[in-house]
């Protein structure tokens, strides 16, 4: 080994952890293994307590912020520097077009249980690299449009039906399925109105209601935030009210938030 | 196992469970009529959703239906100062209660259906006291069929049992 450059020595296989490098720490010489390193990288750090400016640091890249205080930056560490943030609280992350970057250009309002990871990308600035909501299975998502790979342009997601039902409007009216439908109340011959357990934003939405098995013209009588009602009437009965044994919805428009 | 749905909108939360929640049939129907109501007017019939009951059973996924009662409440107060003919908007009365509050546990079917009375019908039906019945708790296989003569049903001529 001795008088050898190190550009003359074979390159090393994989790493198993077990090799050791030659450190000096306190002005003395030490011994470290790779895998110390490896756990300096991945080191988890204390928690940080949430602040305007939150305290992220050299070494580590996992804390728990701590806290409901609202983060609007990250502190000044080091270009290219990545954190992994597990919230352990409800607290308002703000976006910033250069100092926090966030997805969507949002702010988020974490919950217990969320984590980040984010990524400084110049001095003091950070950006969001993703974020995923405790509560929510990874096969749920949020989007504002859809686009089908054939289609040129977005559809709005207000094109997805925001409730629907299908009931009988015979006999014991019944639901028989339905989407984000609470109850629905027989108010007397073909007269139903159906209440939505997350409403809609305003009374500017659209409903389709349609009635069978006969002839049948469905008329909106009214449309609330949080319900419509609908009168069936037969068309060969010139307008008389009658129950319907399949009576369908569909609603679409902006949910209440 | 039901996710933590806190911050979560109940939309999103319904549409969870309308993928991993069996339905429950409902056992029970609202019958009611509107207090001062035309005396031509019947008596209305409620039942709820057999996927609504499954998220009520649950637990961890409806709102208190106190905050369907705060909306209520704001509606009403926006209808009285604008007047009914002003569009009505959620975000002009500081946003829908019921839409992100935290999840309440699991219920009974019949608090289900007390929930369900306290957030369908209006309050004056199942709040104040009246000098005769105006709601009944029936089971769903006590309505008559033959609905024949459903204009001229009034809970007091249909003899029915509470359940």
């Amino acid at each position: 080994m001795a008088d050898k450059e190190l550009s003359d020595l074979p390159d090393a296989t994989d790493l198993t952890g077990a090799e050791k490098f030659h450190v000096v720490q306190g002005g003395n010489s030490r011994e470290a293994s790779a895998l110390q390193l490896q756990k300096m990288v991945e080191k988890i750090g204390s928690d940080i307590a949430s602040s305007a400016v939150l305290g992220v640091s050299d070494p580590g890249s996992y804390y728990t912020v701590t806290g409901t205080t609202g983060i609007s930056s990250f502190a000044d560490v080091r270009v290219g520097k990545v954190v992994t943030l597990r919230f352990a609280a409800a607290l308002n992350l703000s976006h910033h077009a250069t100092d926090l970057i966030l997805l969507g250009g949002e702010d988020i309002t974490t919950a217990a249980g969320d984590i980040g990871v984010f990524r400084q990308y110049a001095s003091g600035d950070w950006v969001c690299l993703s974020y995923f909501k405790a509560a929510v299975s990874p096969n749920m998502f949020k989007a504002n449009a859809l686009r089908h790979s054939g289609e040129a342009s977005d559809r709005h997601l207000q094109s997805i039906a925001a409730a629907w039902v299908n009931f009988t409007g015979t006999g014991t009216i019944a639901i028989n399925d339905d989407v984000n439908v609470q109850s629905l109340t027989d108010n007397g011959t073909g007269d139903y109105a159906v209440l939505l357990t997350n409403s809609m934003a305003n009374t500017d939405y659209a409903v389709t209601v349609s009635a069978g098995t006969f002839a049948a013209n469905a008329e909106i009588e009214s449309l609330a935030a949080g319900s419509f009602e609908t009168q069936i009437k037969d068309v060969a009965q010139t307008g008389v009210l009658r129950d319907a044994p399949i009576v369908c919805a569909i609603v679409m428009g902006q949910l209440s938030s | 196992m039901i996710p933590d749905f806190r911050g979560v909108q109940l939309a999103q939360r319904r549409s969870w469970a309308k993928a991993n929640l069996e339905k429950i049939a409902p056992k029970y129907a609202v019958l009611w009529e509107t207090p001062f109501a035309p005396k031509s007017e019947p008596l209305k019939i409620t039942v709820y959703s057999p996927n609504w009951l499954a998220c009520a059973i649950a637990g961890g996924i409806l709102p208190d239906v106190q905050t369907y009662l705060d909306d209520s409440r704001s509606m009403a107060a926006f209808i009285k100062k604008y007047g009914k003919s002003a569009p009505f908007e959620y975000a002009k009365v500081g946003g829908a209660q019921h839409a992100f509050a935290d999840p309440i546990g699991a219920m009974t079917e019949e608090e289900a259906v007390e929930y369900i009375i306290q957030s369908t019908l209006p309050e004056d039906v199942w709040k104040p006291r009246h000098n005769r019945q105006i709601l009944k708790i029936v089971r769903c296989e006590d309505v008559p069929q033959d609905r024949t003569y459903r204009k001229l049903w009034k809970l007091d001529n249909l003899e029915i049992e509470a359940a």
